[in-house]
This record gives structure tokens, C-alpha cells and sequence, in this order.
């Protein structure tokens, strides 16, 4: 375990340095935010059909969602990236490490440590100054009940432990294929369109709303977000969060034996 | 001017030779590109699913403002990848080789690039444009037709004027501020719905300060023949994409008056 543990405190402190890259992110977020409220409150105020979300729902689901956006699994690791590339990708395998694990420990780093940095001012901005701004019905809302604050809390580790496992699990397909360029935006796609970041997935059709349990994609985001803004509750939050539960087991199991088989065969760039 | 767009022009071709050296790559790139930019779109028709109609906007009208927009984008981004660069050659130093070599800088930097991966998403507003013009039964006239091409011209000169601001700020602050970002891919998503559906602040922010309004939605509106909510005059319509040429004219400036301030890094 200790090896483990040193790695990640290493990482935790190196991604503490990225204070310029989390102000640029704090207003991208913020500027999307906003957009997305002013189109989604436009389209609320038009309709006459019923919406599975209400309007104060979906600021909360948005908000949220823009808060969590670095735990979303974009992009694998940089530093592995760069080392597939240039065939350093050999030195991790020799270590005497679980390659998976290795990996895996490294990837929660990556996906959880940028949201300290950023959700503190996001929430300060989302849930306390607009208001101030004269705008309390952008406001980010406390959870409608305690139940979905606890909630909300258990589903955001696991989030972080889901994504954790679909960004290892592209890293040793990158290892696997030669060419990059496919699983990269591969992987774009699916988290833009799959995890609740471009439209919140409740206002999807029924039969991809159906598809999208049979993915761990909305586990990253979308229970999250839905347990918060409360269109997930009572014993569905439960559920939800075994979902992810068994998402982040099945991750890490097959993710294991394919870093096992991969690493008997993988050949490495030279250079 | 005439010998740096040559030099530009044969730029432009080693770029595209040496794309095409990696055509598997490139091919795979381009459809990744496409689909990406396409899954925008999807969720504009999701949303259009649930609700039905964006205040009084149908899908198919929000598909012309998309298609011309995205269009325009795509255009810029593909010609001027190249600026990009500009705040690491800044930060490196290298930006003093340019400096030395007798022709444009302007376009000895742009023409760095020319990816044309990016037509993934010129396919895609294509694609979604040809969908709109087809169910949207526009009663085309000639001036029409000029104006179409007037606003994805301005829309294009727009997006290149953003991109030249951008590394321009770069000769003051020695890095790339991704903030930026928020005027060029904010942008674009901002001009997809009609900008009526915004706040005032909002509006006069893209209509007076970066006039992405002018480019898309007014000369839009003359297209499908609505009357305007904001209540600028007729004329105003069919003149405004100008304002994306003015814009980028005024970038230009920006960049000479930075480049005047510029001081090498030394490294």
C-alpha cells in the first residue's frame, strides 16, 4: 500500500500548482453557466408540455454540473499520454507495481484535486454573489432536503472513482492501439454527449434515457447532479448509488485483467 | 502585401503535404472532428424534443442561425490555427525569427498551421445548414443569396479578428490566456440560438462589443423574414455583417501596435 500512497501525495502536490489554469477555468465555467441558464429558462418559458425537471431543478442540475467539470474524464492522463508517445511507457511496466492500480491511484488525483481549487469560488459565485447581483433565480440552491446533500456527497466519491476507472481504461487502450488520435476523440465524444455536461439527461428521449443505464458514463456526472437537485429521491438514491457502485467494480476488475494481458504482449514505442 | 500571401499561399501547401503524409490519421481525425462538433447540434434537437419551440423559434431556424455560424467558425479556425502558437513563440523567444524575415508577420504566423482536420466541422454546419435550407421553404432572391455570403464572410472575418486579439495579449502577458476562449468557442455557442432569447447586458455585450449578432442574427432575420425583437432598422440588417470586417481591420491594428511593444524574452 505505502508505494501507492507516496504517489499520491506527489500528484496531489503537483496539481496544487495549476492555480493560472483554475481561475481560467473558474470563468469558462461560470460564462457557460450563464449561457445555459438564459437558453434552458428561454426554452422553460415557452413550453406548454410537461418537463422532467423543474425550472429550479435544472439551475441546480447546471450549476453543479459546471462545478464538477474537471472530474470528467476528457482526456487520460497527460503525463501517460506523453509517455505512450515516446516509449517511457516502458519504465512503468518494469516497476514492481500493479500496473492498474498504479495507474488508478494516480487517475483519482486527476480527477478529484482540481475540484477543490475550483468549487470553492464557483459556489461562492453560483450560490452567493448573484444573488447580491439581483439574479436569485440563477442561484445555485441548497439540496431541497438533507437526504439529498448526504446523497449527493456519497455519489460524488464514487463519481470521482468511476471516472477515475474510464480514464485507465482508455489509457491501456491507447497502450493497446498504435494510433491515438481514435480513442482520444472516441473518448471526447462519449463524455460530451453521455455524462450530462452538454443538455442534462432527464430532457433526453425515454429510449436513450433507457440506453444510458447500461453505460457508466452517468455515473460521472448525471446521478450526481439528479440526487442534488432532488429528481432522484427517496430509496432511488440508494439504487443509484449502487449503480455506480457496481460501475467502479466492474471498472476496476476488467481494467485489471486487460492491464494484465496487455502488459504480456504490449509492445513499446523506441526513441 | 502581394509576395506575403504568396509566401502564405506556399505555406498553406507544405502544411497540406505534410498532413497528408499521415492520410489514415488525418481521415480518422476529420470524421472524430465531425462527430464531436455534430453532437452540439444533437443537443439543440434534444432540447427542441422536450420543449417543442424556443419562445417563437423552430428547430429549422435555429439550424440556419447554427449552420452559418459553425460554418464561419470552421473557416476561421481552420485558416488561423497558426496564432495559437503565437504566445509560445512569445514565451520561447522564437517569436524573433519572424521578426527578421522580410514579409508579413501577421501572415508568416498564421500560416504556421493550416489543420485541416478542422473540416470535420465545416462538413458538419454544412451538413446541418443543407438540412435547414431544405425544410425551411426560404423564398431565395439574389440579394438574399449575396447576404448569406456576406454573413458567413463577416462571421469569418470576425472569428480571425478574435484569434489575432488573442495572441496579441500575448506580447503583453509572455502567456496564452485561455480566458479568451470564452469570446471564440463562447461565442459560437451564444450565436446558435437567437440572440434575442438573451439578457440586454448580454446582448449589447455581442452586438456593440464583439458584434457576433451582426454577423449571424440580423442578416438571419432578413433571410427568414422576421420581423426583428430587438427593433434595429431593415437597413441595419443587411449592412451589419460589415461589422465582422471592421472588427477584424481593428485586430489587425491591435497586432501592429503590439508587436511595437513587444520586448524578446531573450531565452
Amino acid at each position: 500500500m505505502r508505494p501507492y500512497k507516496a504517489l499520491l501525495l506527489v500528484k496531489v502536490k503537483s496539481l496544487f500548482q495549476y492555480r493560472t489554469a483554475a481561475v481560467a477555468g473558474f470563468f469558462t465555467q461560470t460564462f457557460f453557466g450563464i449561457i445555459r441558464l438564459m437558453i434552458l429558462i428561454s426554452f422553460f418559458g415557452a413550453t406548454r408540455q410537461s418537463i422532467p425537471l423543474s425550472l429550479a431543478q435544472t439551475v441546480n442540475y447546471i450549476w453543479l454540473g459546471q462545478i464538477l467539470f474537471t472530474i470528467l474524464p476528457f482526456r487520460i492522463d497527460p503525463e501517460i499520454a506523453t509517455m505512450i508517445r515516446n516509449g517511457n511507457v516502458a519504465y512503468e511496466l518494469v516497476r514492481p507495481l500493479n500496473l492498474f492500480a498504479y495507474w488508478y491511484v494516480k487517475a483519482v488525483a486527476l480527477r478529484s484535486i482540481p475540484i477543490v481549487l475550483r468549487a470553492v469560488p464557483m459556489i461562492i459565485m453560483a450560490a452567493f454573489l448573484l444573488p447580491l447581483l439581483g439574479r436569485p433565480d440563477w442561484a445555485l440552491q441548497p439540496p431541497p432536503t438533507l437526504a439529498a446533500g448526504i446523497g449527493m456527497g456519497f455519489s460524488l466519491i464514487f463519481a470521482i472513482l468511476v471516472s477515475a476507472g474510464i480514464t485507465v481504461f482508455a489509457s491501456l487502450l491507447l497502450l493497446l492501439f498504435i494510433s491515438q488520435d481514435g480513442v482520444v476523440s472516441f473518448l471526447y465524444v462519449l463524455v460530451w454527449g453521455l455524462t450530462g455536461i452538454l443538455v442534462p439527461l432527464p430532457f433526453f428521449p425515454d429510449v436513450l434515457k433507457n440506453m444510458f443505464y447500461f453505460l457508466p458514463f452517468r455515473g460521472v456526472m448525471d446521478v450526481p447532479c439528479q440526487i442534488y437537485s432532488g429528481s432522484i429521491h427517496g430509496t432511488s438514491i440508494i439504487y443509484e448509488i449502487g449503480l455506480q457502485a457496481f460501475w467502479v467494480v466492474f471498472l476496476v476488475i476488467t481494467g485489471t485483467l486487460l492491464a494484465k494481458a496487455l502488459t504480456k504482449r504490449v509492445t513499446a514505442q523506441g526513441g | 502585401m502581394i509576395s506575403g500571401l504568396r509566401c502564405y499561399w506556399k505555406y498553406l501547401k507544405i502544411s497540406l503535404k505534410g498532413q497528408m503524409e499521415y492520410r489514415g490519421s488525418f481521415i480518422l481525425q476529420m470524421i472524430g472532428h465531425f462527430f464531436l462538433t455534430l453532437l452540439d447540434f444533437l443537443g439543440i434537437w434534444v432540447l427542441f424534443n422536450q420543449f417543442g419551440k424556443l419562445k417563437d423559434w423552430g428547430l429549422e431556424e435555429v439550424a440556419l442561425l447554427y449552420g452559418t455560424i459553425t460554418i464561419a467558425f470552421a473557416i476561421s479556425d481552420t485558416l488561423s490555427r497558426g496564432l495559437d502558437y503565437c504566445a509560445e513563440y512569445v514565451r520561447t523567444g522564437e517569436f524573433d525569427r519572424f521578426l527578421i524575415r522580410p514579409r508579413s508577420l501577421l501572415l508568416q504566423i498564421i500560416g504556421v498551421e493550416f489543420t485541416l482536420r478542422r473540416f470535420g466541422r465545416l462538413f458538419q454546419g454544412l451538413f446541418v445548414l443543407a438540412w435547414a435550407l431544405i425544410t425551411l421553404n426560404i423564398h431565395w432572391s439574389l440579394p438574399k443569396v449575396l447576404l448569406m455570403f456576406f454573413s458567413i464572410g463577416g462571421g469569418t472575418c470576425l472569428f480571425v479578428g478574435l484569434w489575432i486579439m488573442q495572441a496579441t495579449i500575448s506580447f503583453w502577458t509572455v502567456q496564452g490566456l485561455e480566458v479568451v476562449n470564452i469570446t471564440t468557442y463562447g461565442g459560437v455557442e451564444t450565436a446558435q440560438y437567437p440572440m434575442s432569447i438573451y439578457e440586454k447586458w448580454f446582448q449589447n455585450f455581442f452586438i456593440f462589443i464583439i458584434p457576433l449578432a451582426c454577423v449571424n442574427f440580423f442578416p438571419m432575420l432578413e433571410i427568414l423574414e422576421r420581423p426583428d425583437p430587438l427593433a434595429f432598422p431593415a437597413w441595419m440588417h443587411w449592412v451589419s455583417p460589415a461589422a465582422g470586417i471592421l472588427f477584424l481591420i481593428a485586430s489587425i491594428f491591435l497586432f501592429r501596435f503590439g508587436v511595437r511593444h513587444y520586448r524578446s524574452t531573450g531565452s
